[in-house]
């Protein structure tokens, strides 16, 4: 639930997701990276360099 | 300048390749440089490793092997070099070695020792056959297909994680439904696409294989659309994922869609540094020369400060387009080869605004 909390907050600004199998599968991929990221306010961009 | 580098690019024979593509901006390069074919010496591949170990950003560095064709190196290169890299590494860094190979040398042998090694490759296939052979050939202008298909079932086969890397140019632009058909068909998972740009011939307006801007946005939402209405997640595009991610707020992998040579270096076969493979027919850009540098010295030298700050540069000039934090400003290589600066436009920034535009539209509700 909490990841896909932080994946609405990130899209928020766009709208909402359609209901989609590719866009779910993205959807999960960005929460579990967002769950990954070690602090709490860093840009997921910036973790993969980590 | 500690931990600076995640990406490590060597092209190991420079531009030498067994074949001879259409569109091949190698062959320009090769005259352009002077580069006599070589293959680079153990002592060039110890001070490349035991020099770059301490600038490591992380815990992980990614190794390209390019070229050229780069397997044309052998396989004893290939084993030697690997153990080079991990007595520098000596087990502090996880290393993933990745390779760009045109697949037609790809033997049996090729393909344990890849699996062996774990070294992931990338193999380059332009569609389908009749597609793939009308400008893909070797140097007598025979077919490839076959031998390039037999290579990539032979990493398959060894459940070696396989990419494909494909050319999109007037010999394939038309054609996006023939293209994806092939992909279904053929059961690629993973691949991406290269738009064609022929530098030399777009600054005289006098493009053979390339595209323009228009052509490499029909094909690319086209395509999108293919893919998209499939509906398959298994099967993976690296652009089209990387556009859904950035849109959703995930992070982007590509290094054209964030600059990601500024965490980069490549290294020819000579041993002379760049920020990018695709600058080895730019000695102009030459960030200095492993063997008579040290790491630390190329890293200071004139020519990188240049290079680094009109990457930066560039980089600002989009600082106000909104979608800055996916596209990244564009690759910059293809800024500097296109208008001699990194603060010119980017050539494909119409196609990514259209695409960024379609896929918004198609994967958010009304």
């Amino acid at each position: 639930m909490e990841d896909a909390v932080a994946v609405a907050e990130q899209v928020e600004v766009m709208g909402t997701l359609i209901d989609h199998p590719i866009v779910q599968f993205y959807e999960q991929e960005v929460a579990h990276e967002i769950k990954m990221c070690p602090c709490d306010d860093c840009d997921p961009c910036d973790y993969e360099a980590r | 300048m500690e931990g600076l580098l995640v990406k490590l690019l060597i092209t190991p024979v420079d531009f030498d390749c067994n074949m001879n593509c259409g569109y091949c901006y190698n062959g320009s390069a090769r005259t352009l440089c002077e580069t006599p074919n070589q293959i680079i010496s153990e002592d060039t591949i110890h001070r490349i490793f035991d020099q770059i170990v301490p600038f490591l950003k992380g815990d992980q560095l990614v190794v390209i092997w390019h070229g050229g064709e780069p397997l044309l190196a052998g396989q004893d290169f290939y084993r030697e070099a690997l153990k080079v890299q991990k007595q520098a590494v000596n087990g502090r860094y996880q290393v993933t070695n990745c390779i760009q190979t045109n697949g037609t040398l790809v033997d049996e042998s090729w393909a344990d020792l890849l699996a062996e090694l774990k070294i992931g490759p990338s193999v380059s296939v332009d569609g389908p056959a009749y597609l793939h052979n009308s400008i893909r050939t070797f140097i007598d202008g025979g077919p490839t297909y076959d031998l390039v298909m037999r290579g990539y079932r032979l990493f398959q086969a060894r459940d070696i994680n396989t990419g494909m890397l494909m050319v999109i140019s007037q010999n394939n632009v038309r054609h996006p439904e023939e293209v994806w058909n092939w992909v279904v068909e053929q059961q690629i998972p993973h691949f991406d696409f290269l738009p064609c740009i022929e530098p030399e011939l777009w600054r005289q307006g006098k493009q053979v294989y390339g595209l323009s801007s228009e052509e490499v946005t029909r094909f690319f939402i086209r395509f999108f659309d293919l893919w998209f209405d499939h509906g398959d997640p298994k099967i993976k595009i690296r652009t089209f994922r990387d556009v859904i991610k950035g849109l959703i707020g995930g992070r982007v992998n590509i290094c054209s869609w964030k600059a990601g040579c500024l965490q980069h270096i490549s290294f020819d076969a000579s041993g002379n540094a760049f920020p990018c493979a695709r600058y080895h027919s730019y000695p102009e850009t030459t960030l200095g020369d492993i063997q008579r540098q040290s790491f630390s010295e190329i890293l200071e030298s004139k020519t990188t400060k240049w290079v680094h700050e009109g990457i930066a540069e560039g980089q600002a000039k989009c600082s106000e387009c909104k979608w800055n934090a996916i596209c990244g400003s564009g690759c910059p290589f293809l800024k500097y080869a296109l208008h001699g600066t990194w603060s010119g436009r980017y050539v494909h920034c119409q196609p990514r605004q259209s695409l960024f535009n379609h896929v918004q539209k198609r994967i958010f509700k009304k």
